[in-house]
């Protein structure tokens, strides 16, 4: 069975790096995980392996001396194809692998299991995979258990994914946001490509919590949060600010589109209409700005959309305002 | 399903204190319940012994459980920062 998402590579890869775990270092779980699957499976070699654009990045393992390799030589591509565990019983006279260089030389595969690294999106980051160098027909019973510690790695990403959503809205919280808006600024900065990022403040939510309580203002966050999420790509990142105050980073967009989308996003929040405040509607302010050529830092990029921010708020409020409207200098606008 | 998994998963769940676990994050605790389930069970179906299958789910409960502390402290760090 092929996975749902098989043919959404980009897709993949951006919930892959929501993860934030490639190259971090070593960590207890995962290396405990590999110790128990080496020990039940009684496998000389397995591997949580993050399969990014270009490699297999092995978060853990045992039984083998790099810390990644080639993703066009990894049997854990295959596997992440699929819902279904991935086994070759015998890698030497498999069309697809003899020729192999991980079977032709070290660490010489000759049979190999890979349960697909499911995340609750629906993503394959990863596998989990059991190798052999003999060639093994790994049971049911084995398959069993490796799926089963398969699905324990997926909670420890996950729990780790956790760490950095703000537990009201789902979005990021303030650190995780910098960590991954810093990311995308760096990769604009690298291949000279646009990326803007939008301030947005509830306006008058002060207001909402002196009425209706903060119960009603936290049901107004997450109608709010929800609703600037719907208006976004997948490969665009939300983060909360402060308390009513939210950003969100666009990669390979200008600041034109940018604008467009925050219009978008405004009359998005003006159409929302919650019953926890009897039915009323709220409007947000917007700040944008697009990362300029000699821009070297994220913070100044923040900086830049809270200044237009504050323009938009004392230009009567459910505005956008861009920083700068360099809207002609950016004729290379990607996004959509 | 193995009535000896369902007893080993459940006596080790009881070392959690899921007073001091936010609400937000019962959902992840209850799927984590489910998997330990499903490798205990997966374990003892494939013969291992009772023992040394309680063990295994109890080492993975424990690096869990560590991660969980990180996670709460995590959250509480940015509710307060907001």
């Amino acid at each position: 069975m092929r996975c749902k998402f098989s043919d959404d590579e980009n897709g993949r890869i951006r919930a892959l790096e929501r993860l934030q775990v490639l190259d971090t270092p070593k960590e207890e779980p995962f290396e405990k995980i590999m110790s128990l699957v080496k020990q039940t499976l009684s496998v000389p070699i397995c591997a949580v392996s993050l399969v990014d654009k270009e490699r297999q990045w092995f978060k853990a393992s045992r039984g083998l001396d790099v810390d990644e390799t080639p993703r066009d030589i990894s049997f854990c591509t295959h596997a992440i194809k699929s819902l279904a565990p991935y086994v070759v019983t015998d890698a030497c006279v498999d069309p697809i692998f003899a020729e192999n260089p991980l079977v032709t030389g070290g660490p010489k595969i000759r049979s190999y299991a890979g349960i697909p690294l499911t995340m609750s999106d629906g993503y394959n980051v990863g596998s989990l995979c059991a190798i052999d160098t003999v060639p093994r027909n790994f049971t049911d019973s084995e398959i069993a258990i490796l799926s089963s510690f398969a699905n324990i790695v997926v909670d420890e990403l996950e729990l780790r994914q956790l760490a950095s959503k703000d537990a009201l809205t789902g979005a990021l919280n303030r650190r995780a946001w910098f960590e991954a808006a810093n990311k995308e600024f760096e990769r604009a900065r690298r291949y000279s490509r646009p990326v803007s990022f939008l301030i947005l403040d509830i306006d008058h939510f002060k207001s909402v919590n002196d009425q209706f309580g903060h119960s009603a203002g936290d049901e107004v966050l997450r109608h709010f949060s929800k609703t600037v999420s719907d208006e976004l790509r997948q490969s665009d990142i939300l983060g909360r600010y402060g308390g009513e105050e939210f950003v969100v980073a666009l990669p390979d967009t200008g600041i034109a589109n940018a604008k467009l989308l925050a219009e978008r996003i405004c009359e998005a929040v003006r159409n929302i209409r919650m019953e926890e405040i009897n039915g009323n509607t709220c409007t947000v302010s917007i700040g944008v700005a697009e990362r300029l050529p000699h821009e070297v830092a994220a913070e100044t990029l923040v900086e830049r959309a809270d200044v237009a921010l504050y323009q938009a708020k004392s230009d009567g409020r459910d505005k956008v305002i861009c920083s700068d409207n360099r809207q002609d200098d950016f004729p290379r606008d990607a996004a959509a | 399903m193995s009535e000896t998994a369902i007893s080993v998963v459940k006596e080790l769940m009881g070392s959690v204190d899921l007073q001091s676990v936010p609400v937000t994050l019962h959902s992840t605790l209850e799927k984590h319940q489910e998997h330990l389930l499903s490798l205990a069970v997966s374990l003892i179906d494939s013969g291992v012994p009772d023992e040394v299958a309680k063990q295994v789910v109890s080492d993975v409960l424990d690096s869990f459980k560590i991660e969980l502390f990180h996670t709460i402290r995590s959250l509480r760090e940015a509710s307060d920062a907001l």
